[in-house]
């Protein structure tokens, strides 16, 4: 298992374990990831990675411990997390704008009864400017590209001063040159020291463009570079007999 | 243009139709979120569990107790489903038949008991007739708090109607959000009491609302929109109610559900486009 972040790690969990009555989804899951990886989350489908994500988020109750820069967050709400979910989740019929969307980052930054200040107005505007989206503030999500309404739910991570970045099956549906250029973002994002984890079931693409994999099946499989985890143990491990070969 | 005029000319009308426009501007406020929610169901729920605060009201303080009950029954609703939704393995919407129909039967017993129902029947079906000043200046407080309400939270209902995990994650309070929204449901049918009646208050919720989802593109817009529908079919409803001496609440209806099923003709050539557009 790979500790190497340290004990200051960006994110780390501690026997991490979520069970639906008398289904375990996950369990004893311990990783720790520093500040500006990008890591791909491998596994197949039922394997528990949007499940690690949401235990991660704080959405769904768990057994073990979520630590953010050290600190445990068992009773704290996990502001500094963005989970983006997987586009089917979401009803992206609903009406509502790229800029409205991006303003719900701010929401942690006032009050209930307060409306969006000026700064908070600046900083969705920078969020968008940043993953190359300005300008889109009145289109609405459902008009989006799949890429761009990626880097829209991007933007609200980044004007909710996320550090860690959990993005569910972000890369289906994308054509490879969007792929790239959400790659491209990635990278940028990793570069300013923004934690990404992004669930994923293209090895191809896992082995070239993440810094670190974790191939989980309930519980973790194998952790460490593309080139140690996509090998074929820890794939057998992972996907049963029934895997395919990973492309170099 | 005497036609437009009578049916305003005398003071209960008068009451009767300021009654309605007040239902025709809270109805599709609350009804936004329900039609956004998908939550048409639980509107029509709603309308059927105030019966039962209604009749019990009825039998315990009489008339005047109609409007405490309506509204405690809403909330009692609001509460329970608050509470028992938390149990996974029941879809909401099996709570919501469950505590909808025990409510109702309480009041079908209730009703079935009483010697005189027919005040009971006016709560019921609606009867602008019987609207008094007093019941105006009610409604106008509830409409007014109703818009009140949904302005503040605005913002955070919109979140939490979106993407409710992130809502919560940045701080909405997203359970909250669904009691006041149950709650103000309950009110829209106390607004609704008099004028379509509990059993047709979820036409007025959902009708406007659906209607100008079908027209809009942003929630601000649809909720203006629906406003406009809901006062406008609640006006010609009435009128037309006067004219051909029918129950102005099932009028009422029929209006804006003619209303929806012409904007929806209309607007079907540009959906079939968009869907061919994604698809």
């Amino acid at each position: 298992m790979n500790h190497d972040a340290g004990p200051t790690a960006a994110l780390a969990t501690e026997a991490l374990g979520v069970s639906y009555g008398s289904f375990t989804a996950i369990r004893d899951i311990s990783i720790a990831v520093g500040r500006g990886e990008l890591v791909g989350i491998i596994g197949p489908n039922g394997a528990g990675k949007s499940t690690l994500f949401k235990a991660l988020a704080g959405f769904v109750p768990h057994a073990g411990e979520v630590f953010l820069d050290g600190l445990c967050c068992h009773h704290r709400q996990r502001t500094s997390i963005a989970f983006i979910p997987q586009r089917a989740d979401l009803d992206l019929d609903f009406p509502i704008t790229v800029g409205e969307l991006v303003l719900g980052g701010r929401r942690r930054f006032r009050k209930w009864w307060e409306r969006p200040s000026s700064a908070d107005r600046d900083a969705a505007s920078l969020a968008l400017a940043e993953v190359d989206l300005a300008g889109f503030e009145k289109r609405g999500v459902g008009t989006l590209s799949g890429g761009q309404a990626q880097r829209a739910f991007l933007a609200r991570a980044l004007a909710q001063d996320a550090d860690v970045l959990l993005l569910d099956e972000a890369l289906s549906g994308v054509d490879a040159p969007t792929t790239s250029e959400l790659f491209e973002l990635f990278d940028r994002l990793a570069g300013r020291g923004v934690t990404i984890l992004v669930s994923t079931h293209d090895l191809a693409l896992a082995r070239r463009r993440f810094h670190r994999c974790i191939a989980i099946n309930g519980s973790v499989q194998g952790d460490g570079t593309p080139a140690h985890v996509l090998e074929a143990s820890i794939l057998d491990a992972t996907f049963g007999s029934a895997r395919a070969t990973v492309p170099g | 243009m005497n036609w437009l005029i009578d049916p305003f000319t005398s003071g209960f009308t008068q009451r009767a139709a300021l009654t309605c426009i007040l239902m025709g501007i809270l109805a599709p406020i609350v009804g936004t979120w329900i039609v956004l929610r998908r939550l048409a169901y639980l509107g029509d729920a709603m309308s059927h569990a105030t019966v039962g605060g209604v009749a019990v009201a009825f039998a315990i303080g009489g008339a005047s107790s109609i409007v405490v009950g309506a509204l405690g029954a809403g909330i009692v609703m609001a509460l329970l489903l608050a509470v028992l939704s938390a149990n996974r393995r029941v879809g909401q919407d099996a709570i919501i038949g469950v505590i909808e129909s025990a409510m109702f039967a309480v009041g079908v017993i209730i009703i079935s008991r009483l010697e005189t129902s027919r005040e009971l029947s006016h709560v019921l079906f609606g009867n602008l007739l019987t609207v008094q000043w007093a019941d105006v200046w009610l409604n106008s407080a509830l409409t007014v708090g109703g818009v009140i309400a949904v302005v503040v939270l605005f913002n955070d209902l919109r979140m939490s109607t979106f993407d409710p995990a992130h809502a919560s994650q940045v701080g909405v309070r997203v359970q909250l959000i669904q009691v006041v929204l149950l709650v103000l449901l309950a009110v829209t049918v106390v607004v609704s009491l008099r004028t379509v009646g509990t059993l047709m208050s979820v036409a007025m919720l959902v009708t406007p609302a659906a209607t100008a989802r079908l027209l809009t593109t942003d929630v601000r817009t649809m909720t203006l929109v629906g406003v406009a529908i809901g006062v406008a079919s609640s006006l010609i409803g009435f009128v037309a109610g006067y004219h051909l001496d029918a129950a102005p609440g099932a009028v009422i209806a029929l209006v804006a559900a003619f209303v929806f099923a012409v904007v929806y003709t209309i607007t079907l050539p540009k959906r079939m486009k968009h869907h061919a557009r994604a698809t």
